[in-house]
């Protein structure tokens, strides 16, 4: 990326400046870093706390919803498995009482101990744990219901919303038929639309019903989860917090060029070209902005998981959303790194701007 | 025929501020050889520091050419004025400008740095540089840890850097006090001598006076006279140390 030189030779023939390599810049940056460390901190406390907190909403969104469709899931799939030890019960019991050999009932108990991996005669034994087990569950999955309804206020999961619409449905019912149940007793749009993304196929009671709508959403990509779970009053706060940093940064850094006017001044009397009085202060901005913001993402991130284990308790850990999180750390990175880069733009150019007939300026 | 640094034909400057017209000069004609050891002196006010701009190619004249080795300033882009500032002319201020951040050396190589220099290049020839001037144990103090004597040295030979062919001293001993005001125009003397380098210096300082070989008196705008100091006779009295 650099110019052609036209220096001909040292006994004076006009020659070009060379646009000088990066790691210069680079160089020059950390060096003025170093020395201002204790100037910048203030600057960089901004970024932290406004990356904190953006960091902090994300995860704690992806931590609510991975507890509102978690413990739901565990419900459901234990429910399924006591439903089928139930069946294989009532036929181990059925095939003991049976007079003559019915292959049927035969097969039945077969296909039921290799789905649940129970044999016949253990059926009976296994109900019974795994009743307490679902017991449990359900208290579990009520428990962080109840206080996701509190915490989220007038905002309930997905399948609550559908259920408290289709309250009076008659089952066995299709996706259309509950559709059309809804829509009739005035349901409001985004529960039309869940119903409406729900499997084609026939719906036996309110828990296929839950299932369908918990797998549904856990399905969605990770941008589409936030965006379900995030509120007007989320993203009002965000962009404000973002704002305010924003508007920080400039400040400081137009503060920071001012101040070293003589500086950039003697810099282009030694052959300094403006691009590179730009990049220099880019790359200060850049390298502030990352290290803000990946201290803010820790900060955040630590805060939301405390704040999860406080609220909800130590089955958090058993929901925790660990891929999902470390996205929030990548997106909260990007956004950090890229709101520094903005912010620095108008300052570095009129840093760049800056004459060399500056310099000589001999007032204080 | 020795050749010219630096020339001015009818150089004229005028300020705008607000409804006024300010003509801070007025059809300057100067001639500047290699070699040449000159002092432009004058009351505030009178277009010294603006003159010396022009020459130095920090501004373009509202009328009138500078020429630098014989070519033309205002007809250079930004890359070719980058490299004239970079190569051919060393900067020294009244405030001295060192950069805060860095060391002497690095200062020093600073300079080198923007010509293309390697690290190493630079850095042999930074310490050279240190030595000329007498500084060559304190190559890696920071300039709050030098005095102002030993911060201007560091300027000389930051502005040595590059070899230049021209050197500009804006008031070099303006913020310095008599004995290391001394000092400093008699290692600029000095540099003219052992390497040939035009020094060029805008000052109120009398001391300057006897290593000059032209004085260039500048009244409102205008060239009063040039002297030329091989045809005076000078004699400059002390009280106390004190000339002024």
């Amino acid at each position: 990326m650099s110019k052609e030189m036209f220096d001909r030779d040292s006994t004076g023939k006009m020659g070009k400046q060379i646009v000088l390599p990066f790691s210069r810049a680079v160089e020059i940056s950390i060096k003025s870093l170093k020395m201002r460390f204790w100037r910048s901190i203030i600057t960089v406390m901004s970024i932290v706390l406004a990356i904190a907190f953006f960091s902090s909403i994300l995860v704690n969104t992806t931590i609510v919803r991975a507890l509102k469709y978690g413990p739901t899931q565990d419900v459901v799939q234990l429910e399924h498995k006591y439903d089928d030890l139930e069946t294989l019960k009532t036929a181990h019991v059925k095939s003991l009482n049976a007079s003559a050999d019915s292959q049927e009932l035969r097969n039945q108990i077969a296909t039921l101990e290799l789905k649940t991996g129970v044999v016949a005669a253990d059926a009976a034994k296994e109900y019974k744990i795994l009743e307490e087990l679902l017991a449990g569950k359900r208290m579990v999955r009520d428990t962080v219901n109840l206080k996701l309804q509190g915490d989220a206020g007038d905002d309930p999961g997905a399948d609550e919303q559908i259920l408290n619409w289709l309250k009076d449905a008659s089952f066995p019912a299709t996706k259309g038929e509950l559709t059309a149940h809804a829509k009739l007793a005035g349901a409001p749009e985004n529960v039309l639309r869940t119903c409406d993304s729900l499997p084609e196929g026939s719906y036996q009671s309110d828990r296929d019903i839950t299932e369908a709508v918990a797998a549904v959403e856990l399905d969605k990509s990770y941008f589409n989860q936030f965006v379900s779970q995030l509120k007007a009053k989320d993203y009002w706060l965000i962009s404000l917090a973002l704002l305010v940093c924003f508007v920080g940064i400039v400040n400081a850094m137009l503060m920071s060029v001012t101040e070293r006017f003589r500086e950039i001044g003697t810099m282009k009397c030694l052959g300094a070209l403006d691009s590179f009085i730009v990049k220099l202060f880019l790359l200060e901005s850049v390298f502030q902005g990352a290290a803000g913001t990946a201290i803010g993402i820790v900060l955040g991130t630590m805060l939301s998981v405390l704040r999860a284990w406080w609220l909800y308790g130590g089955l958090v850990f058993y929901h925790m959303p660990i891929g999902g999180i470390l996205l929030c750390m990548v997106l909260s990175q990007a956004v950090g790194t890229l709101l520094s880069v903005v912010a620095s733009v108008f300052p570095a150019r009129a840093a760049a701007r800056m004459q060399p007939v500056d310099a000589l300026r001999a007032e204080q | 025929m020795k050749q010219s640094i630096v020339r001015t034909k009818g150089v004229t400057k005028v300020y705008r501020m607000g409804n006024n017209e300010v003509h801070a000069l007025r059809g300057i004609d100067l001639e500047i050889s290699a070699g040449e050891y000159v002092s432009i002196m004058g009351p505030s006010g009178s277009g010294k520091s603006t003159l010396f701009n022009m020459i130095g190619g920090l501004d373009k004249p509202s009328a009138g050419k500078v020429y630098i080795e014989e070519v033309d300033v205002a007809q250079l882009d930004a890359y070719e004025l980058a490299w004239l500032r970079c190569r051919k002319i060393g900067y020294i201020f009244q405030t001295f400008n060192i950069i805060p951040v860095m060391t002497a050396l690095e200062n020093v190589m600073l300079p080198m740095t923007f010509a293309g220099l390697t690290t190493d290049e630079a850095r042999d020839k930074g310490y050279e540089l240190l030595k000329l001037v007498g500084l060559g144990d304190r190559v890696n103090h920071k300039p709050f840890e030098l005095s102002g004597g030993q911060q201007q040295r560091v300027a000389v030979a930051r502005a040595l850097a590059n070899d230049p062919t021209l050197i500009l001293a804006d008031e070099p001993t303006g913020n310095l006090d008599l004995t290391t005001g001394r000092e400093i125009i008699d290692l600029l003397k000095q540099m003219n001598e052992t390497r040939g380098v035009t020094v060029i210096s805008n000052t109120h300082d009398h001391k300057m006076v006897i290593v000059s070989d032209r004085i260039v008196r500048i009244q409102d705008g205008q060239i009063e006279r040039i002297e030329d100091t091989s045809q005076l006779k000078i004699q400059l009295g002390s009280i106390d140390g004190k000339t002024e």
